[in-house]
């Protein structure tokens, strides 16, 4: 219980952080995975959008991943409120 | 004699240490760190005797397709790619490459982020806001997506890549410098300097970026393994570094469809990739260590 209460709390502040950063490195990988795979996903189309010069293509695939990854960011943050009693003192 | 004057006698003189040998002193103890340390110095040797140890255009770019996949012998120590060409001269001259695309993309990074955070952090208000909102706009993206877009719009060129990745690594620096000058802005000694009547561009220079180094140069030695990375994964796909010129990523990605028959295509390249990014970040990990100032 105290395990569950104290310590969990405060070691989950960081690891939420690295979660939410670790996701953007991700996409950028998850391009990379598609394309030795060659599974169909939007990171192997943003790929050949580029090298067929497909500029909108390219706009839309990216300001999706962009979307993607501040709302992680976003449910980060909110995340933070639930766990650190710091943050959550400032909304009560 | 008294007892005081026996320890005195007996006691070595204070010997000032300096703060580089020190640090240096704590990184030598951390064996990892000196073998990342070693392995970036095989390197950076390799890429410098490059041209002697292989000439580029007789065997780098030169093709030989009688000589095509062949297999690691006494002659081509790595064997031969697709085109003939030997593969340890292609690894040696890619050494290079990714060296110097690493570097120069960290620099350009390095002084135009600390530059921004270092302004931001010191003047504050609606500077440090400006500054700040715009570097999460560049923070918004992931790192090669970013620099796929970058290409995407200027096209596809080597100056082009290291804008690319340069502007991404921006925004990290800027915040390391960022959080370090605001911690010390409020410090007596730079309310001293101010009160000497020194302008606010000799403290910055001279007082709050020498103070600020430490998670700077640990940083740099990071982001260069993944601006190594990030250079490694564009021309894989084919949207970086061009061919003839051998580069890693690239190699891997002629190699691909060998990779049953002729494994050594892939092989080769993909553990010099992994051999170089782990130093830098062995070197950086020790470095972190040896400069964090709570183990002192």
């Amino acid at each position: 219980m105290i395990t569950r209460k104290h310590a969990l709390n405060n070691a989950l502040i960081p690891t939420v952080t690295v979660i939410g950063l670790e996701m953007g490195t991700n996409l950028g990988g998850a391009v990379l995975t598609e394309t030795v795979f060659a599974m169909p996903g939007l990171g192997r189309l943003i790929v050949d959008s580029i090298k067929n010069q497909d500029t909108p293509l390219v706009l839309g695939g990216l300001i999706t991943f962009a979307v993607f990854f501040s709302l992680v960011n976003l449910v980060v943050d909110i995340l933070y409120a639930f766990i650190d009693p710091r943050i959550k003192s400032q909304y009560k | 004699m008294s007892v005081s004057e026996e320890v005195i006698k007996n006691s070595k003189p204070y010997k000032k240490q300096s703060q580089t040998k020190e640090i240096w002193r704590r990184l030598k103890k951390n064996r990892f760190a000196m073998l990342g340390l070693i392995i970036l110095i095989m390197f950076v040797l390799l890429s410098i005797f490059a041209d002697f140890i292989a000439d580029y255009k007789e065997v780098v770019i030169k093709q030989d397709i009688k000589n095509r996949l062949q297999p690691p012998s006494s002659e081509h120590w790595f064997g031969t790619d697709e085109f003939g060409r030997d593969i340890f001269a292609r690894i040696i001259h890619g050494t290079r490459i990714s060296l110097y695309a690493g570097v120069i993309t960290v620099g350009i990074g390095l002084i135009i982020g600390t530059a921004l955070g270092a302004v931001a952090g010191y003047y504050g208000g609606i500077i440090d806001n400006v500054i700040m909102r715009f570097l999460d706009i560049l923070l918004a993206i992931p790192n090669i997506l970013f620099a796929m877009a970058v290409i995407a719009a200027l096209g596809n060129s080597n100056l082009n890549l290291i804008i690319a990745i340069g502007l991404a690594n921006v925004p990290k620096f800027a915040r390391i410098m960022r959080s370090s000058v605001i911690t010390l802005k409020d410090q007596e000694f730079i309310e001293a300097s101010k009160a000497v009547g020194a302008s606010n561009y000799q403290i910055i220079i001279r007082h709050i970026i020498p103070n600020c180094l430490a998670p700077i140069i640990v940083q740099t030695t990071l982001r260069v393994a993944f601006a190594v990375l990030s250079i490694s994964g564009l021309s894989f796909l084919g949207l970086g570094i061009q061919e003839p010129v051998p580069e890693w990523g690239s190699m891997l990605s002629g190699g691909r469809r060998y990779i049953r028959d002729a494994g050594h295509l892939a092989i080769f390249p993909g553990f010099a990739i992994m051999l170089l990014i782990l130093s830098l970040n062995l070197l950086g990990d020790g470095l972190r260590d040896a400069l964090d100032p709570r183990l002192r």
